[in-house]
């Protein structure tokens, strides 16, 4: 399993948490104006949009040859990319929980992740492509407001894009597998 | 070898769908929340090259991708034995530049076009901005190729992509030089052009980094590039040098002042909006013509004409058009605007005091009393009924008439002391 998560990108997942904590300790609380964003854009609103980029970067299945004979099912696999994504997201998560503005960035880090596996389900390995243009339409929603309350996402709406894109994103990789199997 | 190695990007289909991807890849920055650059020509073609913004970074995490292949595929080795190994390694960054580049220029013909169609002044000898944008976006997919080709992994294409979107948002804010931005504004860009040199700087920074970069990404094929290239190469990035220093983050130095033309509507009174933002004129133009009635039937002496002023410009003899900035690119204007602008028949100098002696309280007051009395006239608003003006709001409309005569003729002579309120 320790090759399996080097294979995965543990180490960059790792360095992508470094990346996070240092964006946070750098711009969290910075306010700054981009082109054309009608107010200025808090630093924490970046947070998500680096994590949905990057940190969904070990979903991506770079090896199917690999996977398909694995000893293990297609499930447990998606299911260990699918914690492993979501413990770096967490290490972020929970590092923006120290701060007292960052509770509200918490949640939006691990919707920001869910947004992310739901899109390498549809997408595989161009999920950046979408995410990218996305990213922006974000910043550009969140400048003036984010973090304030009017963005609070409820616990069970979480918990449901959560688990609703951990099983969009399991079930695509057991289809995906299937099909590639019969071929 | 250049057209054989197009082959990297895939088939005719692959290339199209890249090609679509790009396009709309670049549109989130363009569509923004209320389409407002359709007022200026100006601005859409600047909304237009501020595309890259999110369209360069995908093109550099599909330069990077491009070039992964062409690492694990061997292809540097089999370069080396080739007649012109450096210009067959560019191709393909040079190919995924290209793709780029068309998807831009569609946007840019799409956003001018419709900027067009709605009825704004066109500027094609602007089009002169496009080209530099091009240069930044070729700095964009070299990075993503460069990524590429040195890290060898596929998992860098996202990275290069945050990458370059991350030098965006530095140039925007002025931790780097501005060399990443290619456009975007809150203005309308009315009497205001493109700045030349901060611009063409920016074209020669981005050609300088991106052959640097190029350079980089495969150091032995690019030392056996013919001394022509290596050549160019080294002028473009020692005239990059200085062009960097030229760039500063100020965002306003891409924009400088430009002639002021007028369009104007003949009517009494005439009405006059800047050329570049002449959408919503027919609208508030008639809508001041209707609202003047009123105030001729009270027997005021309009000015001729009513004229949209830039900062700083004052005449006497004219009145103002009072637009806030979304009116400004709207396609219509209220009748609550048409009656503020009748309601300052002269820019007098005062408005822009801080002095109270200059510019006494009761200015805003009576502002606010006479653009109401406009509507209430035109049956666009109801008389108050409460507060200390209440007894002269119920006076039959000719008897309200001295006010408005004595208040219009102090405003049209700047007698801004002289203004009391109705008895």
């Amino acid at each position: 399993m320790t090759a399996a998560l080097q294979a995965w990108g543990v180490g960059r997942v790792g360095l992508l948490i470094g990346a996070a904590v240092l964006l946070i300790e750098t711009t969290a609380t910075d306010q700054f104006l981009l082109p054309t964003f009608p107010d200025r854009l808090n630093g924490w609103a970046l947070v998500p949009a680096l994590v949905a980029l990057t940190m969904a970067e070990p979903l991506v299945d770079r090896s199917p040859d690999l996977t398909r004979h694995a000893t293990r099912s297609p499930v447990v696999i998606a299911l260990a990319r699918l914690a492993l994504a979501y413990a770096g997201a967490g290490a972020v998560a929970g590092y923006c929980l120290l701060s007292p503005d960052g509770r509200m960035v918490a949640a939006y880090v691990l919707a920001a992740l869910s947004l992310a596996a739901g899109t390498v389900a549809l997408t595989g390995p161009w999920y950046w492509v979408p995410l990218l243009p996305i990213s922006f339409a974000w910043l550009q929603h969140a400048a003036g407001d984010f973090p304030r309350p009017t963005f609070a996402i409820p616990a069970p709406t979480l918990v449901a894009v959560v688990a609703g894109s951990c099983l969009a994103y399991v079930g695509a990789s057991a289809v995906r597998e299937e099909v590639q199997r019969r071929q | 070898m250049i057209g054989a190695q197009g082959v990297w990007l895939g088939t005719a289909r692959v290339r199209l769908l890249t090609a679509a991807a790009l396009f709309t890849a670049g549109l989130p920055p363009v569509l923004d929340r209320d389409l407002s650059w359709l007022g200026s020509w100006k601005k859409a073609l600047d909304q237009g090259t501020f595309s890259i913004t999110t369209l360069g970074p995908v093109a550099a995490g599909i330069a990077c991708v491009v070039y992964v292949r062409l690492r694990r595929s061997g292809v540097p080795d089999l370069l080396s034995q080739a007649r012109r190994p450096w210009l067959g390694w560019l191709a393909p960054a040079l190919g995924v530049w290209a793709l780029a580049s068309a998807a831009v220029l569609l946007i840019c013909a799409l956003t001018t076009t419709a900027a067009w169609a709605a009825g704004a002044h066109t500027y094609p000898e602007l089009f002169w901005v496009v080209p530099p944008a091009l240069a930044v976006l070729g700095a964009e997919v070299s990075i993503g190729a460069m990524m590429g080709s040195r890290i060898g992994h596929y998992w860098a294409a996202p990275w290069a992509a945050v990458s370059v979107f991350t030098l965006f948002i530095l140039s925007s804010v002025g931790v780097v030089p501005g060399v990443f931005r290619t456009g975007g504004t809150s203005g309308s860009l009315s009497a205001e052009t493109f700045a030349i040199h901060p611009i063409a700087a920016q074209a020669v920074a981005a050609l300088g980094l991106g052959v640097a970069v190029m350079a980089l990404s495969h150091w032995d094929l690019f030392r056996t590039s013919s001394t022509v290239h290596r050549g160019m190469c080294a002028v473009l990035v020692a005239a990059a040098i200085p062009a960097l220093f030229r760039l500063h983050s100020d965002s306003d130095e891409r924009y400088v002042s430009s002639s002021v033309e007028y369009e104007c509507r003949d009517g009494q009174p005439t009405v006059c909006m800047l050329e570049e933002t002449t959408r919503p004129l027919d609208d508030l133009a008639a809508r001041m013509q209707r609202l003047a009635g009123p105030l001729v039937a009270a027997g005021v002496a309009l000015p001729a004409r009513f004229v949209q002023k830039l900062p700083g410009d004052s005449n006497l003899d004219e009145g103002s058009v009072r637009l806030f900035a979304d009116e400004e690119l709207g396609a219509t204007v209220t009748d609550e605007t048409a009656a503020r602008s009748l309601a300052q028949p002269a820019d007098c100098p005062a408005y822009s005091s801080d002095s109270p002696e200059d510019l006494p309280e009761v200015v805003f007051t009576i502002d606010r009393v006479l653009t109401h009395w406009i509507l209430v006239q035109d049956g666009q608003a109801s008389a108050p009924t409460e507060g200390g003006l209440a007894d002269w709001w119920a006076l039959p409309a000719e008897d309200q008439h001295p006010w408005v005569r004595t208040t219009y003729d102090a405003l049209s002579d700047c007698r801004l002391n002289a203004l009391r309120l109705p008895q």
